[in-house]
């Protein structure tokens, strides 16, 4: 078996003898990972491998017995072999992109449900169909996690292991030297006539100055640097594990909320208090931090002139908070991205608008509305926004309007628009109903929008209100005042307690790639022995050394250059100190530091003539 | 490469085993959260401008009560008002605003259950959230509110109540026994036959 | 308030850089047909397959062959249990080496002389040159339009095309001075110069502000670091293709096919060097795109509240990232080198351009800054 082996390791155009690397499996499997196929470490691979009985059989279908079955462990352990396996994470690397493609493509529910809806109507065919498929939900979709997950899985089942590996190997010396080093994939030689076991401490020596971990034995030497790649490696993969715990904290114990706030405006930061609250799977209302918000003033500064008008220049709105119920109230300017900071859960300013005020009297003519109302943008350039009063408790009719506000408002061919953003030239236009608005059946409706089905439009002259003017309306339903404006900040309050281990997640592994690919593993070998006889046949007394050198993958180059430079720097280390030896009294200098002697030299280039 | 980790394996096979489980046991865990879709407590079409909670009704034993805050605030037609002061009397606290469409279809059986205790050692309070005044005393006029509501368009009685038993959405009825004790809670719309029990409940087992 | 006198001097000097990129891709031109063959191109239709594969380094050839001929002389008695035995075992006696083994190794020899570090040739020369001095001009004309506006010039789509471009050229005279790779610059300089010209005449917005969104610091640090691994992958991407060109082409004339553009191919090195090149170059550039994702993650949470919600823009920033992770592990896995690799490479540098084109200008999201009117 084991000249099976070796001509089999011979045959892969590497060397690492078979029954070394069954002793140094551990130290080349340490190494080998899951780099395959290249050079010496994938032969080295083959043969640890075949010196692993039962795999050395399965894998490969190399010579595996006739009349052998796997029982269930055995189907288990290949499955999970194939799923650690590099090709299986290039292959869920991929599809990983690929299922992430209809996600940016497909308007996404949770990210902008208008343009779902908006999706549905354009296709309504084809809506339903993909709805069906998590199509406007893909990354929360369960074939979407199923391919991360398997991706992770098969990161976790490769890299812990060889985390731990690591962990153990660390300290550990380099592995014994190959017998024959002229089978590694750089190999040099040349004679000194140093004896030998001066020869290796001197090569020693010059490693050790180049910060190798050096090893020595009965007529080698081994060495080895660059063990911080694969710990960058390793570093890289578990800081992706742990940045998929965090985002999985943030999932169960963060929460998002949306609160709009209208000039004066007070609110706290409970269920009660928000317009949207997106829980994590763990969070309860008592978990929220009991902060409270009161928006003192709204100011935005547009571009006025250029071809940049009307664009936004500045935002800013000033805050009054405090950070639970009766503590101190503290001032901040909240800008786009300058978000506040309050135990932890982070308020962000992500949008504004105008609130215009009415003030309606009813029939009986008591007040029964006096308050602003949040209009929506419908368009950016000169924020037209559209929004909707009701006024359930007018008697004796219901009241509700519905129509524009027009910041600089301005006449277009008979079509009301805005021209600028800032407040110039502010009208309202609304059209009036009066009937059931629906909300005394219990049924929630949106407060931006009118269900007029039981409603009956009233005739009102459509001229735009400037503040100050009023709608009476007929048949002595009531009056609508337009009484002025107010701005209103859209804030997103967020808390993700698995942020900050995300970010350091993430710059673990930005550290260990980059680590990973600026050192290379090296190992370099020495073998020193009496010459015995030279290529005549004569007798010599001089020492043959050879060097061999090896690496983890070459796959950027440079290795070799590297490892002629090294073995150079051998050869004159070891005949510097053999000069220096024999430069004693009596001593007569030999050729040795000439160029290489013809021991070497000439069958270097006879053997160069022969392969040519 | 998968010949050498079979070496490696095998002989650190216990340990890689042992990975092997405890990394799918976590996929499957996050697996349980990430899949499945982030729970809301909102419709899914925005624009509803509050919190709506599934219904659900809670009453808590008397060894169990978290004790109530002590809050103090104006009421909507101007006057001072003390939960504390209610000391003696089960206090019903209902959160409700004048635009929320289920408070307004429980005002009336909220109304009525108020008739209904009003000799007994009950005081019903409401707490306008996220209200204007005028729109809030229009609402009282309408369903004929015979009982205060603070006036609270900040929800800073609900924050109070962090920590204890909050409110969770719009509407939400607290039941506060006569030491000044959270003894039940009703989330969403209420019930007349619902609340007139648990408020009998509460009155039976006072402490 | 924007600098126009500025802004002009960007926009003169922007077409003056590509008229002379222009330039400069002639002389590269005319070196290919002109110029003097170097010794560093190797013919593939001469060279063994071991020196093909090994590149052009003299010594790897030596080591190549000097290690079959000690495999020969290594295999001398390959049935005797002694020699195999493990010198690692402290009990086994310890037995001469082979002196042969070791007399047929080659020397230590200082690694071969690398091709020169600057260009051989006239033409060669002038086009580097050139190269150099429209790369000079971009940089003021980006340099120029910040000042204009008094901020980091990167807001909108033609800066950003303009600061890429800038960038792949920059890549490319680095890449040229490290990798001795100056036969590159005609095959660079043609997408840039294609793409500049689109950006001018189509893409122009003129000189302005930024919108509130993106006044932060946050801008210099994370576009800047998509701009810099962009034009490291366009140098990687023409790498690529013209590995796969050049394989093609050794394949054929290997098989003795009929093979097309040999003057070309004849003065490129092999294929090979291309893709190690190739691969050298996403080494810088993956590791440059984590960090503009992080730093972009970061700006996010800042702006918007949460570090990562799929925004378009944000998921093809993921996509690209995962393809050219699977391009890394593709190097490392058996069978998937070479062509395989090459491909999936070029993948995801079309996953970059649909992110920079695709993502601004048909899929609205967060990121929507490209500033043209709709």
């Amino acid at each position: 078996m084991t000249q099976d082996l070796a001509g089999r390791a011979a045959g892969d155009g590497a060397a690492v003898d078979g029954d070394r690397a069954a002793v140094t499996g551990e130290g080349v499997a340490a190494d080998g990972g899951s780099v395959a196929a290249d050079g010496v470490s994938g032969a080295a691979d083959g043969v640890s491998g075949a010196a692993d009985g039962s795999s050395g059989a399965a894998d490969g279908g190399r010579s595996r017995p006739a009349g052998s079955r796997l029982g269930v462990l055995g189907w288990l352990r290949w499955g999970w072999r194939q799923l650690t396996s590099m090709r299986t994470a290039l292959v869920l690397l991929f599809l990983l992109a690929l299922a992430s493609i209809p996600g940016s493509v497909l308007p996404q529910q949770g990210i902008d449900p208008a343009a779902v809806t908006q999706y549905y109507a354009a296709h309504p065919a084809l809506a339903p169909f993909l709805a069906r498929l998590s199509g406007f939900d893909v990354f929360g979709s369960p074939w979407f996690a199923a391919i991360y997950l398997l991706l992770f899985t098969s990161l976790a089942g490769c890299v812990l292991p060889r985390t731990f590996r690591l962990a153990r190997s660390a300290g550990q010396p380099p592995p014994a030297a190959p017998r024959y080093l002229g089978r590694l994939p750089q190999a040099a030689g040349f004679a000194t006539t140093l004896a030998p076991d001066q020869a290796l401490e001197s090569a020693a020596a010059l490693l050790r100055r180049r910060r190798f971990r050096v090893r020595k034995g009965a007529g080698w030497v081994s060495a080895e640097k660059g063990y911080l790649h694969e710990t960058g490696n390793l570093l890289f993969h578990v800081a992706l594990l742990g940045l998929l715990v965090s985002v999985a904290l943030g999932g169960l114990f963060g929460y998002k909320g949306n609160r709009l706030l209208v000039e004066g405006d007070t609110f706290a930061n409970t269920p009660v208090g928000l317009d949207v609250f997106r829980p994590g799977r763990l969070v309860t209302a008592g978990s929220l931090q009991p902060f409270s918000i009161t928006l003192k003033k709204f100011s935005a500064r547009y571009i006025t002139s250029g071809d940049q008008r009307g664009q936004p220049a500045k935002f800013a709105a000033w805050l009054r908070y405090n950070s639970r119920y009766g503590g101190p109230m503290r001032s901040y300017d909240l800008q786009v991205n300058h978000p506040l900071n309050v135990d932890g859960v982070q308020v962000f300013l992500i949008g504004h608008g105008y609130a215009p005020v009415f003030k309606v009297t009813d029939g009986t003519g008591a007040v029964r509305f006096d308050q602003p109302v949040p209009f929506i943008p419908v368009e950016q350039s000169g924020l037209t926004s559209a929004g909707v009063v009701k006024v359930p408790d007018a008697h004796p009719r219901q009241l509700g309007f519905a129509g524009v506000f027009l910041p600089t408002e301005i006449d277009v061919g008979g079509r009301l628009a805005s021209a600028f953003p800032a407040a110039e030239y502010p009208r309202v236009s609304l059209v009036s109903y009066a009937g059931n608005l629906g909300v005394n059946s219990g049924q929630p409706q949106s407060v931006y929008s009118l269900d007029t089905s039981h409603m009956r439009r009233l005739a009102v002259s459509p001229r735009p209100l400037a503040p100050g003017q009023s709608i009476t309306l007929p048949n002595g339903l009531g009056k609508l005042t337009f009484t002025g404006y107010r701005r209103w900040v859209s804030l997103a309050i967020t808390y993700d307690p698995g942020q900050l281990p995300a970010l350091v997640s993430a710059v673990a592994a930005l550290c260990g790639l980059i680590l990973s690919f600026l050192v290379r593993r090296r190992r370099m070998f020495v073998r020193a022995a009496p010459a015995g006889s030279d290529r005549d046949g004569a007798a010599s007394e001089m020492t043959a050394v050879a060097v061999g050198g090896l690496t983890r993958s070459d796959a950027a180059g440079g290795f070799a250059a590297e490892f002629a430079e090294l073995a150079t720097e051998i050869m004159r280390e070891v005949r510097g100190e053999a000069a220096a030896d024999s430069h004693q009294p009596g001593g007569a200098s030999t050729g040795d530091s000439h160029e290489a002697p013809p021991l070497a030299g000439d069958l270097t280039q006879a053997a160069g003539a022969k392969g040519e | 490469m998968t010949r050498l980790r079979s070496a490696a394996s095998r002989a650190a096979r216990p340990s890689g085993a042992l990975r092997a489980v405890i990394a799918v046991a976590a996929s499957l865990a996050v697996a349980g959260c990430a899949a499945g879709r982030i729970a809301q407590s909102t419709p899914a079409s925005s624009g509803q401008s509050f919190v709506q909670g599934d219904y659900s009704s809670a009453y808590f034993s008397p060894g169990s009560r978290p004790k109530a805050p002590a809050v103090v605030g104006r009421t909507l037609g101007g006057g001072r008002l003390s939960l504390a002061a209610d000391r003696g009397n089960v206090v019903v606290l209902n959160f409700w605003g004048s635009w929320c469409a289920p408070c307004r279809r429980e005002a009336p059986a909220l109304a009525a259950l108020a008739a209904h205790f009003k000799s007994a050692p009950v005081r019903f309070v409401g707490d306008d959230v996220h209200d204007s005044s005028t729109a809030a005393v229009a609402f009282e006029r309408t369903y004929s509110v015979g009982y205060p509501s603070l006036n609270d368009p900040g929800e800073q009685v609900a924050l109070a109540f962090h920590g204890t038993v909050p409110p969770v959405a719009i509407p939400t009825t607290l039941l506060i026994d006569s030491s000044g004790h959270i003894a039940g809670r009703v989330v969403g719309e209420i019930s007349y036959r619902g609340l007139l029990s648990l408020i009998d409940k509460v009155l039976a087992r006072p402490r | 308030m924007p600098n126009t006198g500025l802004a002009d001097v960007s926009n003169v000097a922007l077409v003056l850089a590509i008229a002379i990129y222009a330039v400069a891709m002639v002389a590269y031109a005319f070196d290919f047909a002109f110029g003097k063959r170097r010794p560093s191109a190797v013919s593939p239709a001469s060279a063994t397959p071991a020196a093909a594969q090994a590149g052009t380094r003299p010594e790897l050839v030596a080591a190549a062959v000097g290690s079959s001929v000690a495999e020969l002389a290594g295999r001398g008695s390959p049935a005797d249990p002694a020699d195999l035995a493990d010198p690692a075992d402290p009990a086994a006696p310890a037995k001469p080496a082979e002196p042969a083994a070791y007399g047929v190794l080659p020397a230590p020899a200082p690694p071969a002389a690398s091709p020169p570090r600057w260009p051989q040739g006239t033409w060669l020369r002038l086009g580097f040159l050139l190269t150099c001095a429209g790369l000079v001009l971009q940089l003021t004309a980006v340099a120029t339009r910040g000042l204009s506006e008094h901020r980091i010039p990167w807001g909108n789509m033609y800066e950003f095309i303009a600061a890429i471009t800038c960038a792949a050229v920059l890549a490319l005279v680095f890449g040229a001075i490290r990798f001795r790779a100056y036969y590159l610059g005609l095959f660079v300089l043609l997408p840039v110069v294609l793409a500049l010209a689109v950006d001018v005449v189509v893409i122009y917005t003129p000189e302005g502000q930024l919108v509130p969104a993106l006044q932060s610091y946050w801008i210099a640090i994370h576009v800047t670091g998509m701009i810099i691994a962009i034009g490291a992958y366009i140098l990687g991407a023409v790498a690529a293709v013209l590995y796969l060109l050049l394989a093609r082409y050794e394949r054929r004339a290997a098989a003795g096919q009929p093979t097309g553009a040999a003057g070309i191919f004849d003065r490129l090195p092999g294929a090979d060097t291309l893709d190690r090149l190739s691969y050298r170059t996403i080494l810088f550039a993956f590791p440059a795109w984590t960090f503009a994702v992080i730093a972009g993650a970061i700006w996010a949470d800042h702006a918007w509240g949460r570090y990562w919600g799929w925004d378009p823009k944000e998921t093809w920033s993921f996509i690209i990232w995962l393809v050219y992770a699977a391009y890394l592990h593709a190097r490392a896995t058996a069978g998937w080198r070479g062509r395989r690799a090459a491909y999936i490479q070029l993948f995801g540098f079309g996953c970059v351009l649909f992110n920079l084109v695709g993502v601004n200008l048909w899929v609205s999201g967060l990121h929507s800054y490209a500033g043209l009117p709709h």
